[in-house]
């Protein structure tokens, strides 16, 4: 079963899945429209619960789903720009299939996936890049980490270790 | 030996002497990095991998996207209580109507009371009427959804900042006392025996639990009770910097400050000897544990440690 099709079925699973692998891009392209970080993350908070909202009527499959979160986005915040408030009804004709847009902005995501997307750590699981994020961006030790992540020690270390290994054959196959 | 090279590269990674040499320019700390230079001639292409994973690392932003979800669950799921109810309305719909007439004369609706609980993150909440809540580890907050706008009343255990929108009355309540409020920015911390107000700006009307009484503050004035019984007037800082991530203290009780400590690293706080009566000054932040911990535990010659989810304090 694909991400819409389990957000059909009332699984949060769902939109978790289509989350982690359409944010990283959608933070991107939301701060190219409007260059303000905070703004940008708003309207993609309205947007998925949005989407959880209507998740019955909602057309959209995994193929086609980065052109219409981006369409999505980008009109809520052309319109939170003109307006400042906006109704979250009014999303509704956002989440409208608009394919001549779709295709212009298409070439957009791609150019952002081929500078950001590709970079080595995206290409780790999100266990694996969350475990090297509170390991060494924020400075956790393998005990508070197995806390936070459930897990036990061992596998908490293994965890990290299997990420840096991983990561070294991304940065340098040769090495 | 792929794994082998691995090994060493975590093994750099984890010396805690790494990041900062790194993080400074390799500046700090760097006579002994040149000696592991020396003294590991074949693994300098380990070491320069390490450099180059810690960059990456440190751009990383999955912490901030995973804080982002939590919002966006939490969102969803008090949405859900309601479709539930949606959907079996028909079903209920005589039961429904029962309660209607119980619901409406009461005034505590219980579905629109809203919870919002911080446990191990620090939470920022925006109310019905505009108004920003920063939540504190570990804290709790209760009000009604649907009266908000109306009546702007809430509960409080624990510690908040709040900057509220002008506008009719503002009440914090909480089990050590009620603040109240017009439009301005205030923190509230109640916790075990201690309650403590502090204005920011605008003016706060503060009634202690113990008096009954009420004390206005004006911005920059913090009132509380050094010994738990007679709350005082003195002066707080600019802005509540627990907010950001740092802990400031002057001359304040030790185990307070200890037991802040433990609640920011989700820490049981366990203490092998007696620490009543004495006084802290200093800092801490919730970002670094070793550091913080070097900074509460060092000037008051204290041993620690910690073990499992145990932080343990015990004298030199």
């Amino acid at each position: 079963m694909d991400s819409w099709q389990l957000l059909k079925a009332d699984k949060q699973e769902g939109l978790r899945q289509i989350y982690d692998r359409n944010i990283q891009l959608m933070l991107h392209y939301g701060i190219k429209i409007v260059p303000d970080k905070d703004k940008v993350e708003d309207a993609i908070h309205d947007l998925f619960v949005y989407i959880w909202d209507k998740r019955q009527s909602v057309r959209c499959t995994q193929h086609e789903e980065q052109g219409y979160l981006c369409l999505s986005l980008k009109r809520a915040l052309v319109r939170k720009q003109k307006n400042k408030e906006f109704p979250l009804e009014s999303v509704a004709m956002l989440m409208t299939t608009d394919n001549a847009e779709i295709d212009m902005i298409k070439d957009e995501i791609q150019k952002i996936q081929s500078t950001q997307m590709n970079s080595a750590l995206n290409q780790l699981t999100s266990r694996q890049k969350e475990a090297l994020e509170l390991r060494y961006q924020q400075g956790m030790d393998y005990e508070q980490i197995s806390r936070k992540m459930n897990m036990n020690y061992q596998s908490c270390r293994n965890l990290v270790f299997r990420a840096l290994s991983e990561l070294r054959l991304l940065i340098k196959p040769t090495l | 030996m792929p794994t082998q090279n691995t090994h060493i590269i975590q093994s750099i990674m984890d010396d805690p002497l790494f990041k900062p040499w790194v993080m400074t320019e390799f500046n700090m700390h760097n006579s002994y990095w040149e000696q592991w230079k020396d003294n590991h001639p074949d693994n300098i292409a380990e070491l320069n991998m390490a450099i180059h994973m810690l960059g990456l690392i440190m751009n990383s932003t999955q912490a901030e996207n995973e804080v982002m979800w939590q919002k966006i669950e939490n969102h969803i799921v008090q949405n859900k209580k309601v479709r539930i109810l949606n959907i079996r309305w028909l079903l209920m719909a005589s039961a429904v109507a029962a309660c209607f007439l119980i619901l409406w004369s009461g005034p505590q609706w219980f579905l629109a009371e809203k919870k919002i609980q911080s446990q191990s993150l620090v939470l920022t909440h925006e109310l019905p009427d505009g108004s920003l809540v920063i939540l504190n580890k570990d804290s709790e907050l209760t009000y009604d959804s649907k009266e908000f706008t109306e009546k702007r009343v809430l509960d409080l255990a624990g510690e908040a900042y709040f900057e509220v929108k002008r506008g009719s009355t503002f009440e914090v309540k909480t089990t050590h006392g009620m603040v109240k409020v017009l439009g301005t920015s205030f923190n509230v911390f109640s916790r075990k025996d201690r309650f403590e107000v502090a204005c920011m700006t605008g003016s706060v009307g503060v009634t202690p639990e113990a008096t009954q009484s009420e004390q206005v503050l004006k911005p920059g004035d913090k009132i509380w009770a050094p010994d738990n019984k007679t709350y005082i007037v003195g002066s707080a800082s600019a802005e509540p910097l627990w907010t950001s991530g740092s802990f400031y203290y002057d001359n304040d009780d030790l185990t307070f400050v200890l037991e802040e400590l433990a609640r920011q690293y989700q820490l049981e706080l366990v203490l092998r000897t007696s620490v009543s009566g004495r006084k802290y000054s200093g800092f801490f932040t919730a970002s670094d544990l070793q550091q913080a911990l070097q900074s509460v535990c060092w000037p008051m010659h204290l041993h620690c440690e910690v073990i499992q989810s145990k932080l343990i304090i015990s004298e030199k």
